[in-house]
């Protein structure tokens, strides 16, 4: 039998998945890729008790680490994940960039394959203080710089690495065929009364960089529009306080968190529409999921959400903006929004067609040596020489990140 | 003459009543006579500004000293100093108003430095910095020169926001100060004390907003040579008594000025790799880095002044441990790390803008 490649998942906080994109992610990628690849995915011990851990999900083997993925041990956790996937793995693949400092030490000592995946632009969001800010802004330019491959889950990230570092990231996104639309029975109109009117709809973390405060704000002075979001209202001061203000209106309501799969479709595939704040984080699985689920997609207007959603979507800057979409936009207009958005989620955001792309990527990395430039290598020669030979002007090119004015 | 610090201590609040009664009414001479600076797409202010700052500072000293009755013996004993002072007190008094050539200041700045040497202020010993001790004559003079030039003019670079020079100068003067009255020179701790004193008076003008009022060129040459001055005698004087180490007292001089010192010449480094003038006026100085990162004015003057306060302290608790070059070079060591922490700020701060603007750019 063909030596099966080794391939380490390093980073995310483990399965089976109920945290986030990277750990839905990676449940596919093993349900998908197990058997042609080893696959061996680290697990942070603190999200799995003991007595409930397996050594074993569908074909890959969960190692348990007693870390924290996320938050300040995660450079811990990444490291020593890393270190310990350099015993067996030929490929790493590492999601978020907590351990990126290792990666030099990696890359000329070992002559394993790193792919890594570098999420959103960490450093410049708030959640961060300003020295976690320079560690992930530090970190960032050695995972890109030493990894033999780097992911970006969307163009306009692709766009600012080219500018930043001028390599070229590979686009990979998330799948969200793992959702299905839900009719509601007899007992679910019980547990959610809203469900017998037409209702807008959001599902997110309760942090102000997804502009939970535009969207309420816009929609209180909207009465008649029902809105639903689910989230973790009570983990920070910003949620607390917008709980406060804005429960008291009859027409919103705010749910805590639902971790059920089915719960949380049975409430998106029912709402009229879906209203996506995010300004910051690539493509978002909130995003491409509310796609698939063919709801008509309203969200801020910000490179990433226009190029998730290939900019056919409706797009707000302020709760004004929200508000008149709301106001004026018509059902049928709404209806066939909701047809493009699943037309773009069937089409780009199934979790085949990610599989097959890190399938391909995996093939990519094992035969790698360095990463390439998006300059071309012609760039290198003297102006003198370029001009011996009338070819100066390839000095000069039009990058794929500029835009045509 | 002896001097006890009680009168020493009077003299300097004297100084300071002094320049908080006069600076008000020389603003208003200075505004109407355009003894201003106006602003330009440079310069970090928006309105005229009078900048008799100096003037103001030097005249409550003087004040200050006549009161104590003792201006023949300061004239004759601080007479090099305070005369270079003085002359380019006045040329600086000239240039804020008319412009002169740097090519001339910087002359009249090299015939001071000039006669400073003549009349024994000089380097003329090495403390074992980098290994040298003895220093040949025909080196001395020259050094000297270049010494005190640089010094002067990378203390006037600094006066870039409100409160930076004048605080770093008034930690200077009262360094200074302090220690020639440990050693005896009682007429130039007068003198530095005095100035100390005018100086906090001027500050409290220089960072309000509604009676602001410049140190001017005139100010920060003054202010520049005689510290500088001071700062060589101090060390000539510490050598010939055997109070304390020498080498400490040169290693405290050179902390003082080591901030401005090292951050001119990092801008010019930077200038002449990129194929400019290493006078071009650019916005590199350190305190322009750190309002680039975001710092308001007072905070950046605060910052740069906890820094020299701190590369201070680092190297008189290396000094006991290290030798005299290797404590020199920790203190340039951790301005060099300060630096880069800075820049690396700047950076980021720089791409998170440019981010913004391109996350909501539409094609």
């Amino acid at each position: 039998m063909e030596k099966q490649t080794k391939i380490a998942v390093i980073g995310t906080v483990g399965l089976p998945a109920n945290y986030g994109g990277f750990e839905t992610l990676t449940a596919h990628l093993v349900k998908n890729l197990g058997m042609r690849y080893d696959m061996h995915v680290y697990c942070s011990g603190r999200r799995y008790p003991k007595k409930e851990r397996k050594s074993y999900f569908e074909q890959a083997k969960l190692i348990y680490l007693p870390f924290d993925a996320n938050g300040k041990q995660s450079i811990l956790y990444d490291s020593l994940s890393i270190l310990h996937a350099l015993f067996y793995a030929d490929v790493l693949l590492i999601l978020g960039v907590a351990g990126a400092w290792l990666l030099p030490l990696v890359r000329i000592f070992t002559n394993k394959k790193i792919i890594i995946s570098i999420d959103g632009i960490e450093w410049k969001r708030d959640k961060w203080n300003m020295l976690a800010k320079m560690y992930l802004w530090w970190a960032e330019s050695i995972a890109v710089k030493y990894s033999h491959l780097d992911i970006s889950d969307n163009e306009s990230i692709q766009d600012y690495t080219a500018r930043r570092y001028g390599t070229i990231s590979r686009i990979i996104e998330y799948g969200a065929d793992h959702t299905t639309p839900i009719k509601p029975c007899p007992y679910d109109y019980k547990t959610y009364p809203f469900l017998h009117q037409p209702y807008a709809f959001t599902v997110c973390r309760i942090e102000p960089e997804n502009n939970l405060h535009l969207i309420l704000e816009a929609f209180c002075s909207l009465p008649k529009h029902p809105l639903v979001i689910v989230g973790n209202w009570h983990n920070s001061e910003y949620g607390k306080k917008l709980r406060q203000r804005y429960a008291c209106h009859s027409h919103i309501t705010l749910l805590d968190p639902i971790y059920d799969q089915q719960a949380l479709d049975l409430l998106r595939s029912n709402a009229l529409v879906y209203i996506h704040g995010h300004s910051a984080g690539g493509t978002n699985p909130s995003l491409v999921e509310a796609m698939y689920l063919g709801l008509p997609v309203i969200a801020f207007n910000v490179s990433y959400n226009r190029t998730t959603t290939e900019g056919k979507a409706i797009y707000f800057d302020q709760s004004d903006d929200l508000r008149k979409h709301i106001e004026e936009t018509s059902l049928p207009c709404l209806k066939k929004l909701g047809h493009t958005m699943y037309g773009i989620a069937a089409r780009r955001y199934t979790w085949n067609r990610i599989s097959e792309k890190y399938d391909q990527l995996f093939q990519e990395a094992i035969q790698a040596k360095t990463k390439q430039r998006i300059a071309p290598d012609v760039q290198d020669l003297e102006v003198e020489k370029l001009r011996e030979y009338e070819a100066a002007h390839l000095l000069y090119q039009h990058l794929f990140y500029q835009k045509k004015s | 003459m002896q001097l006890f610090p009680t009168q020493l201590l009077q003299s300097a609040l004297s100084a300071l009543l002094f320049s908080l009664v006069i600076i008000p009414l020389i603003r208003r001479v200075a505004i109407k006579t355009g003894w201003t600076d106006k602003p330009n797409h440079r310069k970090l202010h928006h309105q005229p500004i009078p900048v008799m700052g100096g003037i103001a500072i030097s005249l409550s000293s003087f004040m200050a000293i006549l009161l104590g009755g003792d201006i023949n013996n300061i004239l004759t004993t601080t007479g090099p100093i305070l005369a270079g002072g003085v002359i380019l007190l006045i040329i600086g008094a000239a240039d804020d108003r008319l412009d002169i050539n740097a090519g001339y200041k910087l002359i009249i700045q090299l015939l001071c430095a000039y006669t400073l040497v003549r009349s024994g202020i000089c380097i003329d010993y090495g403390y074992g910095l980098f290994g040298v001790y003895h220093l040949p004559d025909f080196i001395q003079i020259p050094l000297t020169l270049v010494a005190v030039t640089g010094v002067v003019n990378a203390f006037n670079l600094m006066d870039g926001i409100d409160g930076l020079l004048g605080g770093l100068a008034l930690m200077g003067s009262v360094v200074f100060g302090i220690l020639f009255y440990r050693y005896g020179a009682y007429t130039h701790s007068l003198l530095l004390l005095t100035l100390a004193g005018g100086m906090a008076g001027f500050l409290r003008y220089n960072l309000s907003a509604t009676h602001k009022i410049f140190l001017g060129d005139a100010g920060a040459l003054f202010m520049g040579f005689v510290l500088t001055g001071s700062g060589l005698l101090l060390m000539q004087t510490a050598q010939k008594s055997d109070l304390t180490d020498p080498g400490l007292v040169a290693l405290i001089v050179i902390a003082v000025f080591l901030l401005p010192v090292l951050d001119s010449l990092r801008v010019y480094y930077h200038r002449m790799r990129q194929g400019h003038s290493p006078f071009r006026a650019d916005r590199s100085h350190l305190h322009h880095l750190l309002l680039k990162a975001g710092l308001r004015h007072r905070h950046a003057s605060l910052t740069i002044h906890f820094t020299e306060l701190f590369i201070i302290a680092i190297m008189l608790a290396l000094y006991p441990r290290l030798s005299t070059t290797q404590t020199l070079l920790s203190g340039m060591l951790s301005f060099a790390l300060f630096i880069q922490v800075i820049i690396i700020i700047c950076r980021m701060l720089g791409w998170q803008k440019r981010l913004l603007e391109w996350e909501k750019e539409t094609e």
